[in-house]
């Protein structure tokens, strides 16, 4: 008997629509090519834990090569690859920033002339936004100005600590807008038995606490006993068709290297925007010569991530940067919108992110590293725990040359095409990227920082993978429709980050999931209604 | 003896912290690690262990201009296990108030939120855009 739906990852967006489909009665089976990981297992318990980020733990595939891992050909990326595969996907070694959308986010040709307009609007989206939250958790205030009202979070926000007070003050004293972020973080206990934040630094490791959200703690657990059945192991490498197009299923390698397929009237993709944007290409057939779904040829182009400068602050005094969710304290978006005044279109946000450990601070990342030789330890004493970094998160607009394409000289331990990423970045971008480097110093000058270090680009930033088989209205210019159903093929669903008509310039994980809860609840809706094959 | 040498000039400690040498031996048999430490080896002059200390500086520093991914590949290495060696650990404990170790289970102590920080920005006018829907 052939599923409802079966879905390719398992990871932000696959597990949220796997949870809402069977949740309504459908039979749904999810295909994750990683395992679960284990948060007892977290290096954060072992006296190693930075050796693990720099080595069997560090997010970018090419260095960490895992079992579960496939290469990526970024040899003509600006910016570098960074996921994970595994139950939970890269909500595993994710940081949990938690925004939402700006209205305007999905409204930029309107707006300011550039890009796409969305085909859905913020309000459109926004009751599958406090629907997702109710499940991930999210520890923020209500009242910021810079956003939409809308309801109490679930739990207050995270501490700021010594670093973001002293820059919410100089943000204060500059007239600037900053608020604490929302954040996939439990500051006290909440959903299934998943405690409270202790502090303790690096998320990006795994959270023994299951403080911090990642789907495999928060949506899976309600999933499988809403009945979905999930395959680990299991690598996809085709979307089959009929003659008409239509999937009929799909073919993949289980973890003994067989062959299997699965059949089921609605294919979901939720392998990333990378992944996805793969196997959509790797999906060839007589009536989708270029990958499947891929008439307009868009699918893999318009690949967007979110360019990021980073100013580092080194203060007299410590400010432990150690302490505290690494990622994530306080935001500031007075930048964020479009302003005729600016020589580029569009915006930024800064968000403060805490310094870091010693090995950390030695190998550099948010300062260049720590020079080796007779100066080594005098330099390493003046930065370690002294430091923190604004980020300057741009909006990166599609281009239909950044893209995913398939590798010609690289595949995975399968023997199957790697995804290639070809990626640079525009003009508007450097220029936002410039002016938000001058506003951070600013912001450092103001909070007194002796030493302010600039970087123009973090290369090691492709955490946020967009784009790739666009959402829009018109069949001849995006992938997949309103209900993030490809246009050119009835049953099969994309999920994931690969949707996004526009980029915004914030995490996107809220709005991905957000995006798969209502796609399926489209699904359910519309399902006796969508031609499947025979 | 080279390596010992070579990390030594990486690293040469202080009054206060040891040198690289005490990771020589973990970095050569470290699986990931130590192909990086035999790459560079394998570049250094015969004469290395006799030169003096300012020499070594200079002869890695021409290493580094010339093979600068393996440089890059070691220094990581090196540093990596230096600032997790038990005696580092101590030398940051004393000294900065960091507590070495696992950051789990212990973590730290996670203060209340305090709202009187946002008595400024919580009081401004909406700074996002309007929409057409939002206009509706």
């Amino acid at each position: 008997m052939k599923d409802d739906v079966v879905i390719v990852g398992a990871g932000a967006s696959g597990a949220a629509a796997a949870w809402k489909l069977a949740s309504a009665g459908l039979r749904v089976t999810c295909l994750e090519q990683g395992g679960w990981v284990d948060p007892a297992d977290t290096p954060s318990l072992r006296p190693d834990w930075e050796i693990a980020r720099q080595t069997t733990h560090h997010p970018n595939p090419n260095v960490r090569q895992g079992p579960a891992d496939y290469p990526v050909d970024d040899s003509e990326a600006a910016i570098k690859p960074f996921l994970y595969n595994a139950v939970g996907g890269s909500t595993i070694l994710w940081g949990a920033h938690f925004p939402r959308f700006r209205p305007s986010d999905f409204r930029v040709r309107t707006l300011d002339g550039v890009a796409d307009d969305w085909p859905i609007s913020y309000e459109d989206l926004a009751p599958w936004y406090e629907e997702n939250d109710r499940i991930m958790g999210v520890a923020g205030l209500s009242g910021d100005p810079g956003n939409p009202p809308r309801g109490p979070r679930q739990m207050p926000p995270v501490p700021p600590g010594v670093a973001a007070t002293r820059m919410a003050r100089a943000f204060d004293r500059l007239g600037w807008h900053w608020w604490p972020c929302d954040v996939a973080i439990n500051t006290e206990s909440y959903g299934e038995g998943r405690g409270a934040c202790n502090n303790c630094g690096p998320c990006d490791l795994g959270c023994p606490q299951g403080a911090r959200s990642a789907t495999d703690v928060s949506y899976w657990p309600m999933a499988l006993r809403a009945g979905v059945r999930l395959i680990t192991g299991a690598r996809v490498f085709e979307v089959e068709t009929d003659a008409q197009g239509r999937a009929t299923g799909v073919a993949y390698l289980d973890a003994a290297g067989q062959v299997q397929r699965h059949r089921a009237a609605v294919v979901a993709l939720a392998a990333n925007g990378l992944g996805t944007a793969r196997l959509m290409l790797l999906s060839r057939s007589k009536r989708f010569p270029e990958g499947i779904a891929n008439d307009t040829g868009l699918v893999g182009r318009r690949l967007m991530h979110h360019p990021t400068g980073m100013v580092t602050g080194t203060f007299a005094d410590a400010v432990e940067g150690w302490r505290g969710p690494f990622a994530v304290s306080i935001l500031c978006q007075e930048f964020y919108e479009t302003d005729p005044t600016r020589d580029f279109v569009r915006g930024y946000q800064m968000q403060l992110i805490r310094s870091d450990g010693p090995v950390g601070t030695a190998v550099g990342g948010y300062l260049p590293r720590v020079p080796w030789g007779p100066g080594h330890h005098a330099r390493f004493r003046q930065v370690f725990g002294h430091t923190a970094s604004l980020t300057v998160t741009t909006e990166d607009l599609p281009r239909d040359d950044n893209r995913v394409t398939l590798s010609a000289t690289l595949t995975d331990a399968n023997g199957i095409p790697a995804p290639k990423m070809t990626y640079s970045l525009d003009d508007n971008t450097r220029r936002m990227i410039e002016h938000g480097i001058a506003r951070a110093t600013e912001a450092f000058t103001e909070a007194g920082a002796v030493d302010i270090t600039p970087q123009r680009l973090v290369a090691n930033a492709g955490f946020h993978l967009l784009g790739t088989a666009c959402m829009g209205a018109d069949p001849g210019a995006s992938v997949v429709d309103a209900r993030s159903r490809a246009h050119a093929v009835p049953n099969l669903v994309i999920l994931d980050g690969s949707v996004f008509t526009t980029a915004a310039a914030l995490n996107p994980t809220s709005t991905i999931q957000a995006l798969a809860l209502r796609a399926a609840d489209l699904l359910i809706r519309d399902r006796k209604g969508i031609e499947v094959a025979a | 003896m080279s390596a010992a040498l070579l990390l030594d000039t990486l690293l040469p400690g202080d009054e206060a912290f040891p040198p690289g040498h005490v990771v020589a031996e973990a970095l050569a048999a470290h699986d990931r690690f130590g192909p990086a430490l035999e790459r560079i080896l394998a570049l250094l002059p015969e004469d290395f262990a006799s030169q003096p200390p300012e020499a070594r500086v200079t002869t890695l520093a021409a290493i580094e201009a010339t093979h600068s991914e393996a440089f890059s590949a070691l220094v990581l290495a090196a540093y990596s296990l230096y600032y997790t060696h038990p005696k580092v650990a101590a030398v940051l404990e004393a000294s900065t108030g960091y507590r070495a170790g696992p950051p789990q289970p212990g973590g730290h102590a996670l203060a209340p939120f305090d709202p009187a920080l946002l008595a400024i920005p919580a009081v401004r006018a909406p700074l996002y855009r309007p929409t057409p829907e939002a206009e509706t």
